[in-house]
């Protein structure tokens, strides 16, 4: 299917799948994404996928609209699925303490589930990280089950401790910096997701599976001390 | 090293320079200096390269001592500074030129009288580590910069190694006579600052423009906004005209950029600026053309604003146009630097 591309201002240029369902859609981001990225001109800074749409921006002191507009319809003429790079299985532990899962007995209730029945589905469910946005490093992830889709909070926390995993709408993520936020947070992971100092600063990819799985409130000690801890 | 001191802190000082423009696909906003061509002016003045770190102080200035003789020049906001020895007033430094300043003295810049972000460069930046490619400050993520965060009193930053040409503009100063402050008698046009009374900003259409009620479409191309005190690096908010939608579409996270004018359930439009997200779910009812970004980046809250409609093809012309001026200026700056009697 042939996307839409609009100008973003006049530095940036939206690539969008809107009429496509939400997994063919995401698909189709991964893929041009890919390809944009391959082929990327003097000018293009940088591709960001989102979920339904991707964003270029670029320079236009050298490049014109028409230009870009060109240069992404001739690299979309024929994306090829095969193209994908390998997907990654990445394992996060989670901390669901009461502690530090400040909404997990709210989400609980919500869903008549006990806390229990709430961690079990949560860390048993493959998820996939749809985009990284909102913050450095913060990944949205597609794949939570049904039963815990829970509305965002109706008043934001100022603060989110970093590390937190919450649940907002059908999406699940983790905090990678303290931020203010409204997801429902039940549990919290050792694992930093983002650090600037680092090679690779950003532990996760667009692309990425992710497994979640319990530890206890001694392991997550234990991990924050041998690697300099979530904060 | 040269080093500079902050003997006290303004507002909101931080360390800039031209942002993170290639990390957005990990969340990572571009930031950078907010008015770029003053940075990138005040940078050209002193010998740097554009991408040299400068320090971008907020509607009011620090007080800097350097330990070296230092060639320095501020640009973008109106700001008066001086120099202070032994706790009294001793010369004027004037604005947008090089100034030579003598070791251990302290500068003084006071409030800004228009505009709102004052660049400092000094011959060879401020030369705090590059994280992720850039030496800006990013407050909300509390990387990059000095520390992550604002400037306080007391922090001590180092200066760069100057270029050829920042040494020779020092030589050619030195030079002249030996008071703590040495300037030339010629100085560049400053970039731009918005009309105090009321500013204009262009704008072209968002993707939701059309959606928007055609009073309040209207309203958008003719009424006055307030920039509100709840303003900074990453956004603006706009009050005093309540923007609504024809109807309300529940939208996915979708790119964003620095101009985009986001409309939130609220009804007051927020401009977002240089460290905003790069990807966001509220409206988009239009982007501030990238000539005008300059000009929003010196505005001041309370003060008064307006959107003007320009087409794509315009606000291109408008941004080359804009560019080819500024680099003649910046060509014309080198020239007459090299003047034997500056």
């Amino acid at each position: 299917m042939t996307p839409t591309i609009e100008p973003l201002g006049d530095a940036a240029a939206i690539v969008a799948w809107r009429s496509l369902d939400e997994s063919a859609a995401w698909q189709a981001v991964q893929n041009a994404t890919e390809q944009l990225l391959r082929q990327q001109i003097d000018g293009v800074l940088t591709v960001v996928p989102a979920f339904k749409s991707l964003t270029v921006f670029y320079d236009c002191g050298r490049l014109t609209w028409k230009e870009v507009e060109r240069w992404v319809a001739e690299c979309l003429r024929n994306t090829s699925l095969a193209s994908l790079s390998p997907q990654r299985t990445i394992e996060i532990p989670v901390c669901y303490d009461a502690e530090f899962a400040m909404d997990l007995a709210g989400v609980a209730e919500a869903h008549a589930l006990s806390a229990d029945e709430v961690v079990r589905l949560h860390s048993n469910a493959n998820y996939v990280v749809q985009m990284i946005g909102f913050s450095p490093g913060f990944p949205y992830l597609a794949g939570l089950p049904s039963q815990l889709q829970t509305p965002r909070r109706t008043s934001p926390r100022f603060k989110v401790p970093v590390g937190s995993v919450a649940i907002g709408g059908a999406q699940t993520g983790i905090y990678s910096l303290e931020t203010p936020g409204g997801w429902n947070i039940i549990g919290r992971t050792p694992v930093r997701l983002f650090d600037p100092q680092r090679d690779s600063s950003c532990l996760l990819r667009t692309g990425d599976a992710i497994r979640f799985f319990a530890i206890d409130r001694n392991q997550f000690d234990e991990f924050c001390s041998t690697n300099a801890g979530p904060a | 090293m040269n080093r500079l001191q902050i003997i006290r802190a303004g507002l909101c000082s931080t360390v800039q320079d031209l942002g993170r423009a290639r990390f957005r696909h990990l969340g990572v906003p571009c930031g950078g200096a907010m008015d770029r061509m003053s940075h990138e002016l005040a940078n050209r003045l002193v010998g740097n390269s554009d991408d040299a770190a400068t320090i971008e102080m907020t509607l009011t200035g620090d007080e800097i001592q350097f330990a070296d003789d230092t060639l320095i020049a501020f640009t973008g906001a109106e700001m008066e500074a001086m120099t202070i020895s032994g706790g009294e007033v001793s010369l004027a430094v004037p604005q947008n030129r090089p100034a030579l300043i003598a070791a251990g003295s302290v500068i003084r810049f006071q409030a800004a009288r228009r505009g709102c972000r004052c660049y400092v460069a000094m011959a060879g930046g401020v030369d705090v580590p590059v994280v992720m490619g850039s030496r800006s400050t990013l407050l909300r993520a509390g990387f990059g910069g000095h520390c992550g965060r604002a400037l306080i009193a007391g922090d001590e930053l180092p200066v760069g190694v100057p270029t050829h040409a920042g040494r020779e503009i020092h030589s050619r100063l030195s030079a002249l006579s030996s008071m703590s402050v040495i300037q030339p008698r010629w100085f560049v046009r400053p970039v731009e600052l918005p009309n105090s009374n009321l500013a204009t900003l262009r704008i072209i259409a968002g993707a939701q423009t059309a959606l928007l009620k055609s009073l309040s479409l209207e309203r958008l191309l003719d009424a006055s906004f307030r920039v509100s005190s709840q303003s900074d690096r990453m956004g603006y908010r706009l009050t005093d005209q309540p923007l609504a939608l024809d109807r309300s579409e529940d939208l996915l996270s979708e790119g964003v950029v620095s101009g985009t004018l986001q409309l939130p359930p609220d009804g007051n439009p927020i401009l977002l600026m240089a460290d905003c997200a790069p990807t966001g779910g509220y409206p988009r009812i239009g982007h501030v053309i990238s000539a005008d970004m300059g000009i929003a980046a010196q505005l001041r809250p309370g003060q008064a604003v307006r959107f003007e409609m320009v087409s794509l093809d315009e606000a291109q012309r408008l941004f080359m146009q804009q560019q080819q001026t500024f680099q003649n200026a910046l060509t014309m700056a080198a020239l007459v630097r090299f003047r034997p009697c500056v």
